[in-house]
């Protein structure tokens, strides 16, 4: 019988052939290249390592695996509850297709569980890279929970690898090449990041056979979507935020109020806007090409009037954001929910911290040092602070179950910003009633961008009208 | 290195071309000078600070992109600290404790300042506000000594390593009689894991010195040529630059565009690598004593060109070449715990090529659990394992055996 030689090589895969000379590049030639450094060996993504035993196998070459550096394990699941119903129908679907996909839910619904129940399932070495040290913690926290065993870590200053292990894409990116052979199951938590240049290697340059993706929000803009079908696999269940409202996740109110901004901030703003947009259209700068901003930055920096456009740029941006109407109006729901937990996002750092020193309140940004961000997260879980104030690092997956008030102070265009900025307030709790408002300033671009970021169905029911006292 | 706002470059038919500087330019020395007595000056100053001043002074330049370079390679040579010895955050937990009770409370004041003002009376830590340990607040406390021109040919330097960011692989020829400089040369693709094809370039011209190709890349480039090797590319690129004679060419994927990058020994690029000097480990150099102080033995070791050509023009890089007093020539390579890949490579090669005059040195941890390969090894007479490092006694043994079982012996480089 002809026989094939795979090894792991720095997050890829050599393939050499042992005995019976002609098997390579044979069925392996759509995933193999020969690589002439090598002294002729074959290479392959490692990511290919699957199906290339799969297809060994289909054509009866034996192979002689040098990939493996894992075997199995012999979890056990402690205080383990009963899925609920979403939660069995996804894991029958990415059973049935290999244990290879991806899994939409929305936050809330249980993503987290679901995965730990993968991994018993699986059985293996599991590797869960997550965006943020702050989730890799916390799945370092679940996992440890429901194991009852230690957690390697990668990242954040932890150089840790254990058979369960947790790291950010950055350092998974980074170690992929010495341990991507050490796993049989890798969890993509937030997997909507994966499809980056740099991110995708995490996923391309490890073995392991058993892949599952978590997101909420997988469409992107570019090709992300295939790359994920690709490194992941196919989206093999989904549920929507309105599917399971008021069942698995809290119920919820959007209420988008009209700021108006003041005689003078409107003033201010007008001059501010016109300067920038006569300085944009007197060099035909086009925002919606690629390179557009660049160019704004390059001549803003070089050309007559430059500076000027470009500080008018930045103050009319920050009046929309955060002018004294908005100031004034967050004050006065953090009054009016001060026996609630409140979540308040900004679109940038600067009106987070402009917030926190005025109303004396807790800001957490990726500038907010990790000993005293972990300290603010659990102080607002514990009911301490009944505020937190953020930028984007709490935009996705951090678990805050007690929040049930988000104020959207402004944001980016983005729609899957702007899910899963409700989605941080919509765990389910007894009688909580969960509300997110969205503050706007009247009569600047903040009308449109705020338009667009509602296109999605949790708001489909929700969009076209403002709030005047009743639910929009 | 320099961020991607911060390229000079022109395009022209299909090259980028840097926008390099001339280190010796009175004018460009001056301000390097500037920015380099800022720095300086600023030590114990906050972050911001020292920015706003950087502004002012980098709004004036004429090419603020230049200025603005200048300063991001002088901020990566400096070292900022924390903001004192006042524990912020405990300050501000107690701050916080009191404000959480104070806006559940009915005393709650409807005018914000009101409350704040309520807050802040007496805090003793945060008077000058809540978040004084912000980064733009860290201080200035010390930054690597520069001189101007230095940091005008490091500013060249980051330019052309900036642009390889976005490199695939680089294509490189050298100058193969620079053997000290070669053997550098090799040590840092090891250390920067990269892989290479190493050929004998015919000369362009008679008289010319024979050049070696090196086309330079990572293990997964040949499988999809995106940029994921770009930054261990950028950082072995100083090293191409202590060659005496060297060309580079590389493609690069800027956003939308596919541009070239062609340089060589007239862009007049300085390394500023510091350990570049003639180093020898010092296993080497007590290795190569102790073998002289035993020459008795038959043995002698002789100096050598950094390669050895085998077959067509690919090129092998040993460690050692020894001659006996018969005239034989081998060449010995080592292999460490970490070489298994490389040794299978060349393991595949001898047994093709059995007539090469080579040994081969393997640590024993490299070979530890894999039978198969072992036995491959030590199927060829004279390979000898060793522990950390080999021995003299150990070599010559193998030496010996390599001689005694044949080969075509004496060794002649093309």
């Amino acid at each position: 019988m002809s026989r094939l030689k795979l090894e792991f090589n720095a997050g890829t895969l050599l393939l050499r052939e042992g005995s019976g000379a002609g098997i390579l590049p044979g069925v392996f030639e759509a995933l193999a290249v020969q690589d002439d450094r090598t002294g002729g060996a074959w290479r392959a993504a490692a990511y290919q390592y699957a199906p290339i035993l799969r297809l060994a196998k289909q054509h009866g070459i034996e192979v002689d695996d040098h990939v493996r550096d894992y075997g199995p394990l012999d979890l056990k699941l402690f205080s383990a509850f009963t899925p609920m119903e979403h939660q069995k129908q996804a894991m029958e679907r990415w059973k049935a297709a290999q244990a290879r996909g991806t899994v939409v839910m929305p936050t809330g619904s249980g993503k987290t569980y679901f995965a730990v129940r993968c991994i018993a399932a699986v059985n293996r070495p599991a590797l869960v890279v997550a965006p943020t040290i702050d989730l890799m913690v916390q799945w370092a926290e679940v996992l440890k929970k429901f194991f009852h065993q230690e957690i390697g870590m990668l990242g954040g200053g932890s150089k840790e690898i254990l058979p369960l292990t947790v790291s950010t894409y950055d350092s998974a990116v980074l170690q992929m090449e010495f341990i991507g052979n050490k796993f049989g199951l890798i969890v993509f938590d937030e997997c909507h990041h994966l499809p980056g240049q740099i991110n995708r290697m995490a996923a391309s340059m490890c073995i392991a056979p058993y892949r599952l993706g978590l997101t909420a929000t997988p469409e992107r803009e570019d090709d992300g979507e295939e790359v994920m079908e690709q490194l992941i696999g196919p989206i093999v269940f989904r549920k929507y935020i309105d599917e399971l409202e008021g069942k698995v996740l809290a119920p919820y109110i959007t209420r988008r109020i009209r700021v108006e901004l003041s005689e003078q901030e409107q003033a201010e703003y007008q001059l501010a806007r016109k300067t920038y947009t006569n300085f944009v259209r007197r060099h035909q700068i086009d925002f919606s090409d690629p390179d557009g901003w660049g160019r704004f930055i390059a001549m803003s920096a070089r050309v007559p009037g430059g500076r000027e456009a470009f500080s008018a740029y930045l103050r009319q941006r920050q009046i929309a954001r955060c002018g004294r109407a908005k100031l004034e109006l967050v004050w006065k729901l953090l009054r009016e929910h001060c026996t609630e937990r409140i979540l308040v996002f900004t679109a940038d750092n600067d009106a987070a911290y402009q917030m926190g020193e005025a109303f004396c309140l807790p800001v957490l940004t990726h500038k907010t040092k990790a000993a005293e961000r972990k300290d603010m997260l659990e102080r607002f879980r514990k009911g301490e602070y009944p505020v937190l104030l953020t930028s984007k690092v709490l935009n996705e997956g951090v678990d805050v179950p007690e929040a049930s008030i988000g104020i959207v102070v402004s944001g980016s265009g983005s729609i899957r910003e702007h899910v899963q900025r409700l989605g941080r307030i919509l765990r389910a709790k007894d009688g909580k009633q969960a509300v997110l408002y969205e503050l706007v300033s009247e009569g600047t671009s903040e009308m449109r961008v705020s338009d667009r970021r509602r296109q999605n169905r949790a708001y489909a029911q929700r969009r076209m009208h403002f709030y005047h006292g009743d639910n929009d | 290195m320099l961020t991607k706002d911060l390229l000079r470059f022109k395009t022209s038919g299909g090259y980028a071309k840097p926008s390099f500087i001339k280190p010796d330019d009175p004018k460009l020395l001056s301000l390097a000078e500037r920015l380099i007595a800022l720095f300086e000056n600023s030590i114990g100053s906050i972050r911001e600070e020292l920015d706003e001043q950087l502004d002012h002074l980098t709004a004036a330049y004429n090419d603020v992109k230049l200025a603005r370079g200048l300063v991001k390679i002088l901020l990566d040579r400096a070292e900022f600290s924390g903001c004192g010895e006042l524990d912020y955050p405990a300050a501000r937990h107690a701050l916080f404790l009191r404000s959480a009770a104070l806006l559940g409370s009915e005393q709650c004041p409807a005018d914000p300042a009101e409350y704040r003002a309520k807050l802040m009376k007496n805090e003793p830590v945060l008077k000058n506000g809540v978040y004084p340990d912000l980064p733009e607040n860290e201080r200035l406390i010390a930054v690597k000594k520069t001189f101007p021109k230095e940091l005008l040919e490091r500013y060249n330097m980051a330019l052309a390593q900036s642009l390889m960011l976005y490199s695939d692989g680089l294509d490189c020829q050298v100058c193969a009689e620079d053997q000290g400089a070669l053997r550098r040369l090799l040590k840092y693709l090891k250390f920067f894991r990269l892989l290479f094809r190493a050929e004998l370039a015919p000369p362009k011209k008679k008289g010319d010195p024979p050049m070696i190709r090196l086309q330079i890349d990572g293990p997964a480039s040949i499988l999809d040529n995106s940029t994921r090797y770009g930054l261990q590319l950028a950082s072995f690129f100083p090293a191409v630059c202590t060659m005496r004679l060297w060309q580079v060419s590389c493609g690069l994927k800027l956003r939308t565009r596919t541009l070239r990058l062609r340089l060589d020994e007239s862009s007049r690029l300085v390394c500023h690598y510091t350990n570049f000097g003639a180093y020898i480990p010092e296993e080497f150099r007590m290795f190569q004593e102790y073998f002289n102080q035993t020459s008795d033995r038959g043995w002698t070791m002789i100096p050598r060109e950094s390669y050895l050509k085998l077959e067509g023009n690919l090129l092998t890089f040993p460690d050692f070449r020894f001659r006996s007093d018969s005239g034989t020539e081998i060449d010995v390579e080592l292999f460490h715990q970490w070489h298994k890949t490389p040794l299978k490579e060349r393991l595949d090669y001898l047994e093709q090529h059995p007539e090469t005059p080579l040994i081969l040195g393997v640590d024993r941890v490299c070979l530890k659990a894999d039978e198969e390969l072992k036995e491959r090894f030590q199927a060829r007479p004279g390979n000898f394992l060793f522990s950390s490092f080999p021995g003299v006694e150990n070599v010559i043994k193998a030496l010996n055996k390599k001689e005694q079982a044949g080969g075509d012996g004496t060794f002649k480089l093309t």
